[in-house]
């Protein structure tokens, strides 16, 4: 089954990456980008959108999740997510936090939501792990 | 299961070694327990005229009505550390009381004194309590009118025998009566209060931190230390009370306090700024590696490229950091600036960005010479320069930055203007904070306008920033003269 992932970082090589880590444990997905958590929002929106229309598209159903990121940052999109996620039928994506703060009260503050499944800290993911956290989508 | 009727309760006060008397709310005597009816030798009968006794110093008996009276109108506890009370017989005693109110409902309506025996040699002749206790204390409280500090001193019953001019100012003065007790003096210093009785009850020294407002200026903080004083055969006169303003110390105490926060904030924010790059590099060189080996060699370069572009960043992060450092390091000195000369360096510095962004600099200063501090300038047209660079609207066929300058005779004006992206509405003054971006485009270290800011204000300058989506512009005066320095 195609699996649909979202990328949300607003640097675009870290997007690169991770895009091309994920390439690798699965060549059935589609990787999508975002570069704050307001295109994230809008990706999604795009996805119901699409589905009124009658189009039986999939929204994202996981999300890579940086912190740091002008205009929404992470904290804000899991907010969002998390309105979004009650208010519509598809229910709230799975995220992994990825970003390179190390930081124990950002890491508690993410892992406070339910559907946060990992944090990841950028420069400690290898394509075992990544493998790993993601054995249960594929 | 025993009748608790008053007989019980009776013979359980009589039983007791401490003197309990029990007086109505006009100091009258209602009764007395066994121990206090021994201390003077009499009969509870007898013991109705002890008010009146030929031996009873009528400056006791007015003292003792005065105590009964402060506990009445305040329904609070006074605690007498120490007294002489004599006896029918003239012997003297020491004794430690502490008089409390009878509630019924909210309205006192008898008084319970307790005193207990303190164990101490009463070779002191009554003569020396009153008229010596006046000429010793003379004295000391001439000392203290010259005192540099607020200062009061207070009896063996916490009541106030004199202030001086300070104490006054800080804590307000008070009519000097048998009746100043400080408890009803000083409504509101319950804590002082409470530290005067732990110093004379523990006959040692106390201190409390205190807060007020002097002058109706701003609080200040005062430590206040409580001392016990005595008479020359050692018995307890009182205590001193002497207030210490630490205010000064206390603001640089909490000014260290909080730049220190700030410094690991920012030494948080920076580290993890770098590490950020870093992190993207170790990524990349890992995929170069594997792509490599695969013989991929096209994604390969791809990484390598992205490696440059991000050490750049890196660089660029590094630089502002420091920058945000050293001017303060070379803080101080003004020197001829020729603002022409500068703009041209920066614009040369910048000219890799000016050639990829397509930006015009537009020299329009009218003003080329002023004094000022060269690198706090420098950083301050670099950074907002560099800005209209960064953010520039690149649908627009025409990019400008221009900057102009003029000149009061005060001051000199300097403006960045440009027709890029904006900076949006709900910014506000969040955009002098280290760190924070707002744009889409993430180049920006986020330093650059808190240098800019921490810069125009060691010059004791003003910055204005005006906006919206036809682009910024951005004036900044900083005064011809630079203010001394306060250096301490």
């Amino acid at each position: 089954m195609t699996q649909t992932i979202l990328l949300v970082d607003d640097n675009k090589t870290d997007r690169y990456i991770l895009k091309r880590r994920l390439e690798k444990i699965s060549d059935d997905l589609v990787v999508l980008e975002a570069e704050n958590g307001e295109h994230a929002i809008e990706a999604f929106s795009d996805y119901e959108a699409e589905r009124e229309k009658g189009h039986s598209t999939k929204p994202p159903l996981i999300v890579f999740l940086d912190i740091n990121m002008p205009i929404m940052d992470g904290f804000g999109l899991l907010e969002a997510l998390h309105s979004m996620g009650s208010a519509s039928d598809g229910g709230v994506p799975t995220v992994f936090m990825f970003t390179s703060s190390h930081r124990d009260e950002d890491k508690e503050r993410s892992m406070h939501w339910d559907f946060v499944k990992e944090y990841i800290v950028k420069g400690d993911l290898s394509a075992e792990k990544l493998k790993s956290y993601l054995a249960d989508h594929f | 299961m025993p009748h608790y009727d008053a007989d019980w309760f009776k013979s359980a006060l009589n039983a007791m070694h401490d003197k309990v008397l029990i007086k109505g709310t006009a100091s009258e005597i209602l009764w007395a327990n066994t121990a206090f009816l021994e201390l003077y030798g009499m009969t509870e009968d007898e013991l109705f005229e002890l008010v009146d006794a030929d031996h009873s110093d009528p400056d006791d008996t007015l003292q003792y009505v005065i105590d009964d009276q402060t506990v009445v109108d305040s329904g609070q506890h006074l605690e007498i550390p120490q007294e002489i009370v004599r006896n029918s017989d003239g012997v003297g005693f020491h004794l430690h009381t502490v008089k409390s109110p009878i509630f019924e409902g909210d309205q006192v309506v008898r008084t319970v004194g307790v005193s207990r025996n303190l164990t101490i040699d009463d070779s002191p002749k009554r003569d020396f309590d009153q008229a010596n206790a006046k000429a010793f204390v003379a004295p000391l409280k001439a000392l203290t009118r010259s005192f540099p500090n607020p200062m009061m001193m207070v009896d063996v019953k916490a009541r106030v025998i004199h202030t001086n001019a300070l104490w006054d100012a800080v804590f307000g003065g008070v009519d000097i009566t048998p009746n100043s007790y400080f408890l009803t003096a000083y409504e509101g210093f319950d804590a002082l209060s409470q530290c005067i009785g732990d110093c004379m009850r523990t006959n040692s020294n106390q201190h409390i931190t205190m807060s007020l407002p002097k002058e109706g200026l701003a609080r200040h903080v005062y430590t206040v230390q409580v001392s016990p004083w005595a008479f020359e055969n050692g018995t307890m006169g009182g205590a001193t009370i002497i207030a210490t303003d630490v205010s000064a110390l206390h603001q640089q105490s909490a000014a260290l306090q909080s730049a220190n926060d700030e410094l690991m904030q920012y030494a948080y924010r920076a580290s993890h700024d770098l590490k950020g790059p870093i992190m993207t590099v170790k990524g990349l060189a890992s995929l170069i590696i594997e792509d490599v080996e695969a013989g991929e060699t096209a994604e390969a370069l791809e990484s390598a490229r992205a490696i440059t572009i991000m050490m750049e960043r890196l660089e660029n992060n590094v630089k502002s950091i420091l920058d945000l450092a050293r001017a303060d390091l070379e803080d101080g000195q003004s020197s001829a600036v020729d603002l022409h000369a500068m703009l041209g360096e920066i614009c040369d510095g910048l000219s890799a960005n000016l050639a990829r962004s397509g930006v015009q600099v537009e020299n329009r200063l009218h003003v080329q010479h002023m004094q000022s501090q060269p690198t706090r300038l420098r950083q301050i047209l670099e950074n907002l320069i560099a800005n209209s660079v960064r953010y520039h609207a690149p649908e627009r066929l025409e990019k400008y930055v221009r900057v102009r300058s003029s000149e009061t005779e005060e001051s000199v004006a300097i403006d960045i203007e440009d027709n890029g992206l904006g900076i949006p509405d709900d910014a506000g003054d969040r955009i002098f904070e280290r760190f924070t971006r707002f744009s889409r485009n993430s180049e920006g270290s986020g330093l650059g306008l808190a240098i800019v800011k921490r810069n125009v204000d060691a010059l004791s300058g003003r910055i204005d920033v005006q906006s919206s989506d036809a682009g910024t512009a951005i004036r900044v005066v900083v005064p011809k003269t630079q203010p001394e320095e306060e250096r301490t």
